[in-house]
This record gives structure tokens, C-alpha cells and sequence, in this order.
């Protein structure tokens, strides 16, 4: 359970882009998690509101991207859909060479006034 | 609050080095400031606003692209940095409470003291007893204390690497917060992670756990001297850990007996080769 360190990290990341951007109030905030990731996008998704008290993210609505995991099996040479870290390749059965998608842990992007 | 757990009082990590005074941390600083002197510019500001006609006059959208812990994985880098330049050789140890990092680290300092400088980096929640522990094979360690906190930053090493300052050519050993959850997600800098599991744990840990163990560069599996008296298929764990990281290489050993250390000197040995440090 460290989603509340990682809400900590957002909102603090999030003040000083609005901060550099000149940027006024701060609409809505995009944030992708993977699958993958190690983060519970709930939880985090939980914490969000108590870390931006008092804080300029304060009233700012939070969209949570959440991306599948995906890995490439080396074998075959194609793309699957991996529901777990250790998910192996529906064809031949060999584990992901490579994770494509799902371990994403970031700010996307923000809407905000002038 | 803890940062990480959300429990307990506010966190403010403590730094100190085995047989001196202990110096408070003002907690975490995620902002890690730092000086522009050397003629860098950190500005990453390179506009990328853009404004969306619909959505409104006065208002726009900023593309941050940020990973939330860009702040740690960019002080990690200057911990590496330091590393290389110094050709310090970084072993961050990982592994859930109770699986005998220390032992394995006193018998390892034992072993590789003649040979270079040691240091230690000991992270716990609480108390000096491991970094006293192992100060009393004679090398520099240091205690960072979390608090209620429940792993290591990078920004925690890089002011622990500040009191220890060790030797060009060092080894240094970081004994990270015994939990196999939130460390996974924060590079410290490390040469090499090592992660440790024993035979008193579940075999079907690596499933449980798969973000630490996919971190991992070696899994060494401890206590096998306690193999007859429990059910742990060490085939099986490592299968699975396989399974969620196909790179990951494996070493048994018993820190008590002995047994299966002289490979684990000879991988750090090779990691150190190879690493040209």
C-alpha cells in the first residue's frame, strides 16, 4: 500500500507544472496507471482527494487512465493481452520477452484555466 | 502520516552513522532541490500546451507525460552517476522481513573486506541494531531510519551516501526496509538489485509479489539448510519467478552453514567485472 506516497508525488508534480505553465486553476488531471504497475488504481484513485487538501488540486476532478497489460513474446514474435505479471504467451506458452504496456505511472496531462 | 502506508505519525527519516550522533531528515523532500550551476537547464517546459478551441476561452490543456516518480528516478540517476564516477559497485538488497539479508551481509563483508572497501546503507523503520551489527566487522556503516515508512528513496541514499562518502572502488551493500511491496517501485541507483527470499517463505511468493521480483537482477534463495524441515520446492519458486521475470538468475545458499556462498562472491565478483568497476 504505498498509493498515498505515490498521491503525495502527483499532486506535489501537479502544483509545480500548473506553477511553471503560469497556469490558474486547475480543471481535471489525467492520470494513466498500468495494470502492471505494481499500483492499485483504486486505492490510488482513494487517496487522491486527502493528498490534494489544502492543496491547489484540491477541487480537481481526476480521470484514471487504466491500461492492460500487454507483453511480446519473443517466440512468436506478436503481441498478447497479459491479465497478470506472469501471464505467458497463449500460443507457445513462453513468458513476455518484453512488457509492452501496463506498467505506466503517470501524469497525462492537465485541463486548466488562465 | 507515513508516505507510504498512510499509518502512524509523520515521517521524517533519520541518518545515522554507526557510532556517531544521529542527524534528523526533514522528511521526505520530493523536490529535491538542486543547484543549476553546473550549467544545465532543467527546464522542461518546452510548450507544450495545447489549446483546445472547444474547450472554452481561458482554458487549456497541459501535456505533462510525467512519471509520478520522475523526482525519484531522476535523483536515482545522480546516485548512479556518483557510482560510476566513483566505481563504487551498489548492491541494493530487497526481500521481506526475516529472510537473513543481514547474515548474508555479515558473511559477505567477511569475505570481500579484504579485497575492497565495504559500506553499508542499513534502511529499517526503527533502530541502529543492524547498522551496529555489522559496524562490528570493522567497516563504515550507516542507518537510515524511515519511521513509519516503509522503503527506501533515492533521496534518502543520496544524503546517506553524503555521511558515508565511501572510498573510490568501494563496494557498498544497501540493506533496504524488509518488504517485498513498495520498494519495488524506487530505483535508488543501485549497480545491481538482489533480491532474497527464504525456504520458510511460500514458494508461490514470486506470484504474489511479481513487481519486486520482475526488478530483480539475481533471487538468491536462503536458508536451504532448513530444506528438509519444511515444504518449499525451491524448483517450483523458482519456476514461478522465472515465470514473471525470464532474466532473473538464481543462486541457493545458507548464510548459517555457508553453503552456496562461495557462487554468490563470485556473481558479485562478475557483476563487479563486468560493470567495469
Amino acid at each position: 500500500m504505498h498509493e498515498l506516497t505515490l498521491a503525495l508525488a502527483i499532486v506535489e508534480m501537479a502544483v509545480s507544472e500548473a506553477e511553471k505553465n503560469h497556469a490558474g486553476p486547475i480543471g481535471e488531471i489525467e492520470i494513466e496507471v498500468g495494470s502492471l504497475s505494481g499500483v492499485d488504481a483504486d486505492a490510488l484513485e482513494f487517496v487522491l482527494p486527502f493528498a490534494a487538501m489544502n492543496t491547489r488540486l484540491e477541487r480537481t476532478a481526476v480521470k484514471m487512465i487504466r491500461t492492460e497489460g500487454k507483453g511480446w513474446c519473443p517466440r512468436c514474435d506478436r503481441a498478447f493481452a497479459m491479465a497478470e505479471a506472469w501471464t505467458q504467451c497463449p500460443l507457445c506458452g513462453t513468458p513476455a520477452g518484453k512488457i509492452l504496456s501496463g506498467e505506466e505511472l503517470r501524469i497525462v496531462s492537465m485541463m486548466v484555466n488562465d | 502520516m507515513c508516505e507510504t502506508c498512510g499509518c502512524g505519525e509523520p515521517s521524517a527519516f533519520r541518518i545515522t552513522k554507526s557510532g556517531h550522533e544521529e542527524h534528523a531528515g526533514n522528511g521526505h523532500e520530493h523536490t529535491h532541490p538542486h543547484s543549476h550551476d553546473e550549467g544545465h537547464a532543467h527546464d522542461h517546459n518546452h510548450d507544450h500546451e495545447h489549446p483546445h478551441e472547444s474547450e472554452g476561452r481561458g482554458k487549456r490543456i497541459l501535456m505533462i507525460e510525467k512519471d509520478i516518480l520522475h523526482e525519484n528516478d531522476l535523483m536515482a540517476q545522480r546516485n548512479r552517476g556518483y557510482f560510476e564516477a566513483k566505481k563504487v559497485c551498489c548492491i541494493n538488497m530487497v526481500s521481506s522481513p526475516g529472510s537473513g539479508k543481514t547474515t548474508i551481509l555479515e558473511k559477505t563483508i567477511a569475505a570481500f573486506k579484504g579485497m575492497r572497501p565495504v559500506y553499508v546503507i542499513e534502511g529499517d523503520q526503527q533502530s541502529m541494531l543492524d547498522a551496529d551489527r555489522l559496524a562490528k566487522l570493522g567497516i563504515q556503516a550507516v542507518q537510515i531510519n524511515t519511521g513509519s515508512g516503509c522503503h527506501l528513496d533515492a533521496n534518502m541514499v543520496n544524503r546517506a551516501l553524503k555521511s558515508l562518502d565511501p572510498a573510490p572502488g568501494a563496494l557498498l551493500f544497501i540493506e533496504n526496509v524488509g518488504n517485498l511491496v513498495c520498494p519495488a517501485l524506487f530505483d535508488l541507483g543501485e549497480t545491481s538489485r538482489v533480491l532474497v527470499m527464504s525456504v520458510t517463505e511460500g514458494e508461490d511468493k514470486p506470484l504474489k509479489y511479481p513487481a519486486m521480483f520482475r526488478s530483480a537482477h539475481l533471487c538468491l534463495i536462503n536458508k536451504t539448510d532448513l530444506l528438509p524441515y519444511v515444504d518449499f520446492r525451491v524448483d517450483v519458486a523458482e519456476k514461478s519467478a522465472g515465470d514473471v521475470n525470464p532474466s532473473l538468475q538464481f543462486l541457493r545458499i545458507s548464510a548459517t552453514t555457508g553453503d552456496g556462498l562461495p557462487a554468490w562472491y563470485e556473481w558479485i565478483s562478475s557483476m563487479i567485472n563486468s560493470a567495469g568497476l
